[in-house]
């Protein structure tokens, strides 16, 4: 039987706040910019959930795959046209824990 | 555990520098090489204490671009007891010869689509560390890319190479994990790609810290009590 491919899950905002489906946009498009249309398929990855209050967005993707998908958030310079920074806060291999990590951040 | 250090942070202004030092420290780095501006140049002592206070150790650096040979000695010869850290940016490539065999240079810059080949005749006199400023790839990623490819495939084998944010803004600034994750995408396996934001950079201050130090005698000779 075939193995499941492991998954990452990663949360990132941005410096300024941004709203989190323009961050997940700017990811997605960045990654296809460096590693093209094959890289973002075999990449598996997913917007799991926004948060718009707090400007957060959890993404998912393939575990192999985690160090060029850093690496296309680092390159992300521009949202709306405002020059801005993502910053990646946590990666985790479940949900669970990130959820845990954005109740400990409002604590 | 790693203690995360950028190697390349420029402040022109003293505010700026605790601007950028505060984000450093969040982004959870421990300690920072800073290009002081002519401004900060002389009250680097008092910068280094408001560092402390922000929870980063900071180190003052010197990047030569030199057009020559002589330029580049004369320079070394002025400067080396000034600087924990002197990084040569390698525009020719008379330079990167000097720069990459002269004990006196910490690490190289190679500039993203440089004007020289770099291949076997440098890989088999580089004795120095090769950098990598992530600010090139933000600035042109093809070109950057290009270059990084070329440096870690000729001469990544052979030396240590180091990724450094060489940031002059809070927006250029990026966490250890994404610095490394540029030679992670370039082949390295994970733990040595985090070594060249960590282990190093730690290395090469190590090494200066005792060479600038006052018992410092000559190469292996350390005065002791």
């Amino acid at each position: 039987m075939a193995k499941r491919r492991k998954k990452r899950y990663i949360l990132l905002t941005s410096e300024p706040q941004k709203n989190p489906d323009h961050i997940a946009k700017a990811v997605l498009t960045s990654y296809k910019k460096l590693f093209g249309i094959f890289g973002l398929a075999s990449a598996d990855l997913r917007v799991i959930r926004n948060y718009p209050d707090k400007g957060m967005t959890i993404l998912r993707c393939a575990l192999d795959h985690v160090p060029r998908l850093l690496l296309a958030a680092a390159f992300v310079k521009r949202i709306d046209s405002e020059p801005v920074a993502l910053r990646v806060i946590t990666i985790s291999g479940t949900v669970k824990k990130i959820k845990e990590k954005i109740r400990s951040l409002q604590s | 555990m790693r203690r995360f250090i950028d190697f390349w942070i420029k402040a022109e202004t003293a505010d700026k520098a605790v601007a950028l030092l505060k984000v450093v420290r969040k982004l959870g780095f421990a300690g920072a090489v800073v290009e002081p501006g002519e401004s900060i140049a002389d009250d680097f002592e008092e910068l280094k204490a408001r560092a402390r206070e922000c929870g980063v150790s900071i180190y003052r650096k010197l990047v030569l671009k030199p057009d020559g040979r002589r330029d580049l000695l004369k320079s070394l010869r002025e400067n080396r007891g000034k600087f924990e850290i002197i990084t040569v940016l390698c525009e020719n490539l008379e330079t990167a010869l000097v720069a990459a065999r002269d004990s006196r240079v910490d690490t190289l810059i190679i500039p993203p689509r440089p004007r020289f080949r770099f291949d076997k005749g440098v890989a088999a006199l580089i004795k120095n560390r090769v950098e990598l400023p992530f600010t090139y790839f933000l600035e042109d990623g093809e070109a950057f890319l290009e270059t990084a490819l070329k440096v870690v495939e000729v001469l990544g084998r052979k030396i240590e190479i180091i990724v450094s944010s060489g940031a002059s803004d809070e927006l250029d600034l990026r966490g250890p994990r994404e610095l490394a994750s540029l030679l992670e995408v370039l082949g390295y396996d994970q733990q040595e790609a985090l070594n060249s934001v960590s282990k190093v950079p730690e290395k090469v201050l190590e090494t200066n810290l005792i060479k600038l130090s006052k018992n410092y005698v000559a190469r292996g000779v350390i005065k002791l009590g």
